[in-house]
């Protein structure tokens, strides 16, 4: 296996559960759900040849990611209205909640996050993953500062969401 | 100001809560890897197989065009499929390539690139637009000049009447590739209105 395999394979094993997790809250299909996680790693596979170490492997493969998403759901705007859209995830989730058991708590959460506009979508799924201000700010391009106020927006509108049901 | 933060708690808890579970259900890093080598392989046959088959049409035309001396009227017709098949191979090259280039940018640098490039496709969609009127417009000329030919001048050949029915199913084909611009072009505004407010 070649040391490019083996660099990937680990990437793979350390960030599929939090790439599914991103997939999840940017596709609400189960199919598309799927080819948007693939999609991602297969960013990640041509992008890798490319990292530079500017900077942390960490933020490279979540500018990556969230980047093939972004464009995924800029790409599914296409097809229908913001609003149809929007329709349309809250239609597919009971498809979700069916899918697994196992992804029920975390099925709900996903789709409050998703009626989420991106930046803060984005924001909220890095703060739950445990990532610091400066590297939210490096992966969306916003100052430390603006995360913070963004973030702060995310929060109180999510709570909104959760407790309207 | 508590209050959010134990909610913002319950959300980080129930986020994580099945990570297990979850873990195990994904697909192993083996399996995904041999699925992105697949994919992988079938975009670079697609790509492959676009231009094999773009240069076989392209060879046959051209020579048709200079070996099989066709008339003044076929050689615009063959020019015509000429710069269909050239359009449609660069086409189907360039969206697989763009398709599978990763952008490692900024989120916020990726979509002004995004919105850059969708008001870029919809410039190119008009411009497609006009092509396709003209190249309308001249196969509706061959098949004005064919029909005068056949009315006031001498009986038509069977060759006639063969271009003449390429020519009204290009005509129909344009037509159609007009309508599918203009929905495309309402697409890539409703994706521009998309990017526009995030």
């Amino acid at each position: 296996m070649s040391n490019y395999q083996q660099a990937f394979e680990s990437v793979v094993a350390k960030y599929k559960l939090s790439l599914f997790k991103i997939a999840a809250t940017f596709e609400a299909d189960p199919t598309l759900q799927m080819d948007l996680f693939q999609d991602m790693l297969l960013a990640i596979w041509q992008a890798l040849g490319k990292f530079k170490q500017q900077s942390s492997l960490h933020t490279f493969i979540y500018k990556v990611a969230y980047n093939q998403a972004v464009s995924h759901v800029a790409k599914q705007s296409r097809k229908q209205d913001i609003t149809q859209l929007h329709d349309h995830i809250a239609c597919q989730r009971s498809d979700i909640e069916s899918y697994t058991n196992t992804l029920q708590s975390l099925a709900h959460i996903t789709s409050k996050i998703s009626s989420l506009p991106i930046i803060q979508r984005q924001l909220v799924v890095m703060s739950l993953e445990g990532m610091s201000y400066t590297d939210m700010a490096e992966i969306t391009g916003l100052s430390v500062s603006h995360v913070g106020v963004q973030l702060n927006r995310a929060k109180t509108k999510l709570k909104q969401l959760l407790e309207d049901k | 100001m508590q209050h959010q933060q134990d909610s913002w708690d319950d959300i980080m808890q129930n986020w994580h809560s099945k990570d297990d579970q979850l873990q195990q259900q994904l697909p192993t890093p083996d399996t995904l890897i041999a699925q992105i080598n697949k994919r992988n392989r079938n975009n670079k046959i697609e790509v492959i197989m676009a231009l094999v088959a773009g240069v076989l049409a392209g060879g046959y035309i051209v020579w048709e065009m200079y070996l099989g001396l066709p008339s003044i009227a076929d050689k615009i017709l063959y020019s015509i499929f000429l710069a269909l098949i050239v359009l449609g191979v660069a086409n189907s090259y360039v969206s697989l390539s763009r398709s599978i280039v990763a952008s490692a940018d900024r989120t916020k640098d990726h979509v002004t690139v995004l919105l850059n490039q969708s008001e870029y496709k919809v410039k190119e969609l008009r411009i497609g637009q006009i092509i396709m009127t003209i190249m309308c417009l001249v196969i509706l000329f061959i098949v004005g000049v064919i029909a005068y030919i056949g009315l006031f001048e001498r009986p038509l050949e069977y060759k006639h009447y063969l271009v003449a029915g390429i020519c009204s199913a290009c005509s129909i084909l344009f037509i159609g590739n007009y309508i599918w611009f203009k929905r495309q072009i309402k697409q890539f505004k409703r994706q521009i209105h998309f990017l526009s407010v995030q």
